[in-house]
């Protein structure tokens, strides 16, 4: 057996297999069925097109369906080991903050208010699996300073303050050409954090009177926290600071 | 051209006689224009379709619709160029349909490809050897392949041009390009062709 054909042999090999496909005799009778078939009453089917805008209609739904039966689940609390693993993180990023978060923390003038001292919201996540933390947020932030004192909560002492020779040293390892910079950094944030009362020292014992009344508010204002701890208030703008002037840039856009 | 109602189907010679006929109410005018043309429709519809089966059933179906539609034919052009036209648009709808898509794929390729091939087909010839006979069966074989794997728009024209019932006019109707498009699809489907055949080691002196 050979493949050795002649073009011309190609050619008429095409013919024939062309022939071989289409040459093909009508089966008999056919005038009869069409008869029979103008006979019958009409029978309408959906068109092409339509058959094609079904089938398509039908994956549409079918890929909605897959949607909107995956998303609860994605939307489902995590397992206890998820929680524990978020935890770990927001931890791990509290232990080492950055440049911009240490310096949001201590060289900024801190007004007396809890606002100043609020955590940013990484924080503010880690703090709601602790539940300790979020009832002593929203008591500061629903009563002031006194609840916290009512709530038998302990000082933020014991909270990880930052140094203002750690930002310093910080900032100088960042960026050691500049230290300079780095000094005059330093040198403002101590004075900052000077003036700046620590929470916890600041609470006015005047204010802790009405203690069952806020315990009881800041009871139902954590709850109410918790719910919305998402788009919680104490969550801060990004500080801006002026590499020249080391100083805060006043955020002109921040909403009321 | 006026038809007399008076003549009978069988002395009139022209296609358009007997659609007048046939528009008058004449079923036997209608008869013999099936009987005149349903090879041309049949082989019209199997190069489109592929199927012998359905081939017949979309035959069946364009005469039907020729038939509910003659009142509209005019006579401006011919009434089987009318009529191909009506049953390659009918083949190209069944083509195209999603139940016989869906029933193909479910189908095995296997059965399809000797769908349309006869039991003679397969015997191989007295007057050839047996190994001539198994070359030329691999060659054919090849070819019918390569003939399905071609575009379709070179696939149509080279089978209808390939039925031997249409001329290049007719075809152009059909597929609604002018018969110089035609003529160059069936030339470049023979081009393509011959050169995947000369690939697999066909078409060497």
């Amino acid at each position: 057996m050979s493949n050795q054909q002649s073009p011309s042999n190609l050619d008429e090999a095409i013919d024939r297999a062309v022939r071989r496909i289409v040459e093909v005799e009508p089966p008999p009778g056919l005038e009869g069925r069409v008869r029979a078939r103008l006979a019958a009453p009409v029978r309408r089917g959906l068109p092409v097109s339509m058959g094609w805008a079904a089938a398509a209609a039908m994956l549409a739904l079918m890929l909605a369906a897959g949607v909107m039966l995956r998303e609860p689940r994605d939307a489902a609390p995590g397992a206890p080991a998820q929680q524990a693993a978020e935890v770990d993180e927001a931890r791990a990023s509290q232990a080492a903050p950055s440049i911009d978060q240490m310096a949001a923390l201590n060289a900024v003038p801190q007004p007396a208010g809890p606002v100043a001292t609020a955590p940013p919201p990484l924080e503010a996540k880690a703090r709601k699996a602790d539940g300790r933390d979020e009832r002593e947020m929203a008591a500061l932030l629903v009563a002031g300073p006194g609840a916290a004192a009512a709530l038998n909560l302990p000082p933020a002492e014991s909270a990880p303050s930052i140094s203002a020779s750690a930002v310093a040293d910080t900032v100088t390892a960042a960026r050691p050409s500049t230290t300079a910079v780095a000094s005059r950094l330093a040198s403002r944030s101590r004075a900052a954090v000077a003036a700046t009362p620590v929470m916890g020292t600041a609470l006015d014992a005047n204010e802790a009177a009405p203690a069952t009344a806020l315990t009881d508010k800041a009871d139902g204002a954590a709850k109410a926290s918790a719910d919305r701890l998402e788009i919680s208030p104490l969550r801060l703008p990004p500080l801006r600071i002026d590499p020249l002037t080391i100083a805060p840039i006043p955020d002109t856009d921040r909403q009321p | 051209m006026t038809a007399s109602l008076a003549v009978s189907p069988a002395e009139v010679t022209t296609d358009l006689d007997l659609v007048r006929l046939a528009q008058a109410g004449d079923a036997e005018a209608f008869g013999t224009l099936v009987e005149r043309h349903r090879r041309a429709v049949f082989r019209a519809a199997l190069a489109c379709v592929r199927s012998p089966a359905e081939a017949d059933d979309v035959t069946q179906e364009a005469f039907v619709a020729a038939f509910r539609k003659l009142a509209a034919f005019r006579g401006d052009a011919q009434f089987r160029t009318w009529l191909l036209a009506i049953t390659w648009r009918k083949a190209v709808d069944r083509r195209t349909s999603i139940v016989r898509w869906l029933r193909l794929t479910a189908e095995p390729a296997d059965d399809r490809a000797d769908q349309g091939r006869s039991e003679v087909d397969r015997l191989p010839s007295g007057e050839r050897s047996q190994e001539d006979a198994a070359a030329d069966a691999e060659l054919q074989r090849h070819l019918s392949r390569l003939i399905r794997t071609l575009p379709r728009k070179l696939r149509d024209a080279l089978l209808l041009a390939g039925s031997g019932e249409h001329t290049y006019q007719e075809i152009g109707a059909m597929l609604a390009v002018p018969v110089g498009t035609v003529k160059w699809r069936v030339s470049e489907a023979r081009r393509v062709l011959k050169m995947k055949m000369t690939a697999l080691g066909y078409g060497h002196e």
